[in-house]
């Protein structure tokens, strides 16, 4: 092993390590205003959207609306799924599943 | 030991698991082709425990990137975890710090995703850390196992972000947010951080635009409920 990428490892860890756990740390067993709790609950929603929403629409980097995106019908797929059956793992593998099949047919 | 909230973290992560094989494929595939040996490109997966940022920093080795921007990078793509962290802290608040040590190392995107959506049916202050180590336990085998797999085997596997595995990631982030939208502000935050978050990949480098549109569509979302129950009292 090369030490100057042992060190560049080391120090990757460290910063990543610092991201997650300084605010958790940080926020912890302190009594936030009241409209910081109230604002906290919409967090999770909305990170799930940033981390869904541009693989998506713009799954090579590029924004792509057409009807031959696959993604988009895979989604879409999911969602009903999701909304109709309420079961998540049926829901995951039917939407891998379509995302097979609508690559091929596209 | 609470081995029924382990094992249950565990297992309500398996759809990440499995969405995780391909990425942790290619992260050791291209991370051979960076020319990192095999103890590296596993110390990486080991020590780090980070796709985006490891995917970033094999591909700027490549490149001869120097060892500070490298470095510098990986801080920024990180960054959206202090967001995560400050969201997880409220249900934390009786714990041991030195749990939230431990927990910290593993608090990926798919472990948040996992164990936000477990606790908030749980309540304030009654986040199990059993649940998140679970959770953290299972994802980290496979991203180790699959980076050895994709450094062992190389470029004898064809681009295994193709095989439509690569959708398991946002089709179990899709099934535990639908189960979260429960109110029409919720549903607003949802589709302007998503539309933000499109934006954003487009016209921002790096990973600003998720921290950039999580904290507009949070503020928006306190501000509609605000009006809302301002009208309601009004009323």
């Amino acid at each position: 092993m090369k030490i100057e990428y042992i060190l560049l490892i080391i120090l990757m860890a460290v910063v990543t390590y610092l991201t997650r756990v300084s605010f958790l740390v940080l926020f912890t067993s302190k009594n936030l205003p009241t409209i910081i709790y109230r604002a906290l609950k919409y967090i999770p929603v909305a990170i799930f959207a940033t981390l869904i929403f541009p693989g998506i629409f713009a799954p090579q980097g590029k924004l792509d609306l057409s009807l031959t995106n696959p993604y988009i019908g895979a989604s879409f797929i999911t969602v009903v799924s999701l909304l109709i059956g309420k079961n998540a793992i049926l829901s995951i593998v039917l939407g891998i599943t379509s995302l097979v099949v609508l690559r091929y047919l596209l | 030991m609470d081995l029924k909230a382990f094992l249950l973290g565990l297992k309500k992560t398996t759809p990440f698991m499995l969405g995780l094989i391909p990425f942790g494929l290619a992260y050791g595939i291209m991370a051979t082709q960076a020319k990192l040996s095999l103890g590296e490109t596993l110390l990486m997966s080991l020590l780090v425990f980070a796709g985006s940022a490891q995917f970033m920093a094999v591909g700027m080795i490549k490149e001869g990137v120097g060892t500070g921007f490298i470095v510098l990078s990986t801080l920024l793509i990180n960054l959206r975890h202090l967001l995560m962290g400050l969201s997880l802290a409220p249900f934390l608040n009786k714990l041991n710090t030195k749990w939230l040590y431990l927990l910290a190392f593993g608090l990926t995107d798919e472990v948040y995703g996992t164990t936000i959506g477990h606790y908030q049916q749980e309540g304030r202050d009654k986040g199990n850390p059993y649940f998140m180590l679970g959770s953290e336990v299972g994802l980290y085998f496979f991203w180790l196992i699959s980076s050895l797999a994709g450094a062992l085997l190389g470029t004898l596997i064809k681009d295994p972000l193709s095989w439509g595995l690569d959708f398991a990631m946002p089709a179990t982030f899709l099934s535990i947010v639908i189960g979260q939208i429960k109110s029409w502000q919720i549903l607003v935050v949802f589709l302007i951080a998503g539309i933000l978050a499109i934006v954003g990949y487009l016209l921002i480098p790096g990973k600003w635009y998720i921290i950039l549109a999580t904290v507009a569509a949070t503020i928006l979302g306190t501000i509609l409920e605000l009006l809302t129950e301002k009208r309601s009292t009004a009323q």
